[in-house]
């Protein structure tokens, strides 16, 4: 900050008087810093509104033709700046299918052919449910839901939706939902399940386990 | 006669009358300089001017030798000098977690021969901003300037954790007071009063974000001016 001033000085015994400018009474001086921060991202994913834990989907008493359903919602929460992609897997506990008897873990249930994102250059391969077996699909996703992949359904029950195994554990290409944008609030996923069995499945209880995983992209 | 005797009293009067305006100094002795003359050294102002005038001094100028530097004449002390540095022009504040502040340090080097000191402005040029998208924003600490308060909440503030003359305001190391980074030059912090050679002031950062705040990388610019005081 410069501030120019005027001053008129009288000499001692003299009345010469002289008149200057341009003095500069306080100086300034300045610099700058760059501040740089990294936001960590973080995801927490919750199905059928549990604690995390391993929640139960009961599919009902089944009669053979006569196809059963049932869903679940998954719920993610995440600042990730990018989106986050949603996964799904058998737990292998079953050996190759997902649902094996509880007297006799040999006695399993047959699933749909296995889901793979790349099939058919990158279609997938669900399909209209036929036939018998356990499949699965996304009914709807207030994040990103592929109808390509999916359909285009209103409820499990719907011809048009698609359906497809559960991927074996540790399998690739098991991505079953791809949000590509940050979200300031919750997203939720509908999956669908669906299950028909040959008339000569053995009768009894069947168990089998899923686990959807969540992954925040960067 | 009477009247004659009345003017030449009246002259001898302002002759003989010194002006205290500024001090010399050579970094270890500060020494008040008497301004023969007239009158001057001090502001005459109508708050809306401020006028600096001296009358009368015989002898201005600068006068050195190799070792050695006089400023001679109440504008020549006046005339003062003053610099600004940065221990460095980029601070990270590393990965926030939302929930757990970070914090990084800056410290401020002035150096100046003003003999009242100086005042430190700080502004930003804007919120820290997403790097990415170029539109999200972390917000400003919610204290202020005149008022910081103790750290709740989310936000990017700072504080004055050492220096001369810190105002009681800004707290003491760990309990601190924060505030908001202005847009605008702001007077922050008054040092008064010479110092020989380095005055340093040191300013801490804090960050915190919320739970939603948009991951990735911010930035923006904060910077800092001096100005010299009489």
């Amino acid at each position: 900050m410069k501030l120019e001033k005027l001053f008129i000085k009288i000499g001692i015994g003299s009345l010469l008087f002289t008149i200057m400018t341009g003095v500069v009474l306080a100086d300034t001086d300045a610099d700058s810093t760059q501040l740089e921060v990294d936001v960590q991202d973080a995801i927490t994913l919750v199905c059928d509104g549990g604690d995390g834990t391993t929640e139960t989907v009961d599919l009902g008493t089944l009669t053979a033709g006569t196809p059963v359903t049932g869903s679940t919602t998954c719920e993610v929460t995440t600042n990730a700046q990018a989106g986050y992609v949603l996964e799904v897997e058998q737990d292998g506990a079953s050996g190759s299918t997902t649902m094996d008897n509880d007297t006799n873990d040999s006695w399993d249930i047959a699933d749909k052919t296995s889901w793979d994102q790349t099939s058919n250059a990158g279609d997938g391969n669900a399909a209209a449910y036929t036939g018998t077996g356990l499949g699965f699909g996304v009914l709807s996703s207030t994040a990103t839901k592929n109808t390509t992949w999916w359909g285009g359904a209103a409820a499990c029950t719907d011809a048009a939706q698609l359906y497809a195994g559960f991927p074996s554990n540790g399998a690739a290409n098991n991505n079953i939902m791809e949000h590509t944008s940050y979200s300031l609030t919750s997203t939720n996923t509908i999956i669908c399940y669906q299950l028909d069995v040959p008339a000569t499945q053995r009768s009894g209880v069947y168990h089998g386990t899923v686990t959807y995983t969540a992954t925040s992209s960067l | 006669m009477i009247n004659m005797k009345k003017i030449t009293i009246i002259i001898i009067g302002l002759l003989i009358l010194p002006v205290i305006a500024l001090a010399a100094t050579d970094g270890v002795y500060n020494i008040t300089v008497d301004n023969i003359g007239f009158s001057g050294g001090e502001s005459i102002t109508d708050s809306v001017y401020d006028l600096f005038d001296t009358i009368g001094e015989p002898l201005v100028g600068i006068a050195n030798s190799e070792d050695y530097k006089t400023q001679d004449g109440f504008w020549y002390i006046a005339n003062n000098t003053i610099s600004l540095g940065l221990d460095s022009n980029t601070k990270d504040l590393g990965t926030v977690v939302a929930g757990t502040p970070n914090t990084a340090m800056t410290s401020v080097t002035v150096i100046t021969d003003a003999p009242g000191g100086y005042d430190l402005l700080i502004s930003k040029d804007h919120e820290l901003t997403h790097s990415i998208d170029g539109s999200t924003t972390i917000p400003d600490y919610t204290g202020s300037i005149a008022t910081p308060t103790t750290w709740s909440g989310i936000g990017l503030g700072f504080t004055i954790t050492s220096g001369t003359d810190v105002d009681v305001k800004w707290g003491t190391t760990p309990n601190n007071n924060y505030a908001g980074i202005p847009n605008l030059d702001t007077v922050f912090h008054e040092k008064s009063g010479y110092t020989s050679g380095d005055d340093i002031t040191v300013i801490e950062y804090k960050i915190d974000v919320s739970g939603t705040q948009r991951s990735g990388e911010y930035t923006n610019n904060i910077t800092y001016a001096a100005i010299s005081k009489l």
